[in-house]
């Protein structure tokens, strides 16, 4: 169970006092780190739990214990790990108030989603697939999602290896795949210069990780150790959150531009994930791993599945994820500073408008270094 | 705007009920004080009168602050305690 109460402490630092009264961070500006969202995300990981809606309550009940209670209107999501229940009441109920379920394996693969009836947006639609028939427009909306990501890989490095020259050639590797991009005139260089990026930050990253992880740079299907594990889990869950701000502005999830359209795949929700894979799931799985919030060991290695994390691990790095999710940034679109989760859904909407005004122009996230 | 609503009353299984209804209208800022978000008038004489049912108004009360922006930009938080309620996820 988590929240971010406890992991405040009052400063006794002069900068936390005024007139002779303690501040603390829940004034001035510790008190903007973190959006405070009315709805929530509710991750149910005990496993043969059952999840039910009763008198506008949403449940989580196992062996005829509450284990937790929540008013549904304070829920925004639900994700379910491995072998959760929910009733046809309460998957019926969540449908109608829009809150996403969404139920996956406990690695995090094989997600599947409660879609509810929406209103498409049948002009946006057409403006999707024209724009994907045309190999200009194509690569007009896909460089900008490359241009975000890079950015925030490099922007990654910096953070989480400052003054450490190893990762100079990684940074350099990212500014020319950068200036790659901008130039790029085909979708083939484009995702060319996408790959050998992320082949450079990976290959720094795991270079500069402490060997007991056995990271050894990105391997997904099966994930070899916690790190990837971590890695795929949180992009999944990335992945489904786009899926949603796709259905919630009207665009089709599986047309994408950068992501070719692959049967099955959602390739626009992952366009929409690439400039925050760095600073959102990346910068989680950072965070635990140099926080001590997960061990090095806290995991079981199966022979077919690879990597798979214990209880604690999950708990921990759902935590982390949401975290980051709820950290304000700077917004693209408009001024302000809203969580990582609001301008996704932001910048579905700003993707959308254009697509329905070829003079708009979308920018991706930039996390400052 | 945000109603500040707070309350004393005197049985558990009757404070339970208000607070599992005020749960749903906004923040429980302190165990038996809530920040309101009320879209109307209407709705806000819906909530009154549904807290109306569940009281006893010779032991309880309940009190109503409408709080305009300006009283919500003054408001100063001293302290870093958080209620479980206020949790801003959930991992069950």
């Amino acid at each position: 169970m988590s929240g971010f109460g406890g992991r405040w402490r009052a400063s006794q630092t002069a900068a936390s006092e005024f007139l002779g009264q303690d501040i603390g961070p829940t004034t001035g500006a510790a008190a903007d780190h973190l959006v405070h969202p009315m709805a929530t995300s509710v991750f149910v990981v005990t496993q043969d739990s059952l999840v039910r809606v009763r008198e506008g309550r949403l449940r989580v009940e196992k062996n005829e214990e509450t284990l937790h209670a929540v008013a549904l209107n304070k829920v925004r999501q639900v994700v379910g790990f491995g072998r959760v229940g929910f009733t046809s009441y309460a998957l019926r109920a969540l449908g109608r108030e829009r809150i996403d379920v969404v139920l996956m394996d406990e690695d995090g693969s094989d997600a599947v989603r409660l879609v509810p009836v929406e209103a498409p947006h049948p002009g946006l639609r057409r403006a999707q697939y024209r724009a994907a028939e045309d190999d200009g427009e194509t690569l007009r909306l896909a460089r900008p999602f490359v241009l975000g990501k890079v950015g925030n890989q490099a922007t990654a490095l910096h953070r989480w290896f400052p003054a450490d020259d190893r990762v100079q050639p990684a940074v350099a590797a990212l500014g020319r795949c950068r200036e790659t991009a901008l130039g790029a005139t085909s979708l083939d260089v484009l995702r060319g210069a996408e790959g050998a990026a992320a082949r450079a930050y990976f290959q720094a990253w795991s270079a500069l990780t402490a060997p007991e992880w056995q990271f050894h740079g990105r391997q997904r299907r099966p994930p070899p150790d916690p790190v990837n594990a971590m890695l795929s889990l949180g992009y999944t869950l990335l992945t489904n959150e786009a899926i949603s701000a796709c259905h919630a502005v009207g665009l089709d999830p599986f047309q994408g531009y950068l992501h070719r359209f692959h049967h099955g795949a959602p390739s626009l929700a992952l366009d929409l994930i690439e400039e925050l894979r760095p600073a959102v799931v990346d910068a989680a799985v950072h965070t635990v791993m140099t926080n001590g919030a997960v061990s090095a060991w806290e995991h079981e290695l199966h022979s077919h599945d690879g990597c798979r994390l214990v209880d604690k691990a999950r708990r921990a790095f759902l935590a982390a994820y949401e975290n980051r999710m709820l950290t304000k940034t700077a917004r693209p679109d408009e001024d302000g500073r809203a969580s990582y989760r609001t301008v996704l859904h932001a910048q579905a909407r700003s993707l959308a408008a254009c697509l329905l005004d070829r003079s708009a122009s979308y920018r991706p996230v930039a996390w400052r270094v | 705007m945000i109603v500040l609503v707070t309350y004393d009353i005197a049985d558990d299984d009757r404070r339970a009920d208000v607070a599992l209804l005020l749960s749903g209208c906004g923040a429980r800022v302190q165990l038996s004080v809530f920040e309101c978000d009320v879209s109307s008038r209407p709705q806000l004489h819906v909530m009154r009168k549904q807290i109306r049912e569940l009281i006893d108004p010779a032991a309880d009360q309940v009190r109503f602050y409408e709080l305009d922006s300006e009283a919500l930009r003054r408001r100063y938080v001293l302290g870093a305690r958080v209620l479980e309620e206020r949790r801003d996820f959930t991992i069950v």
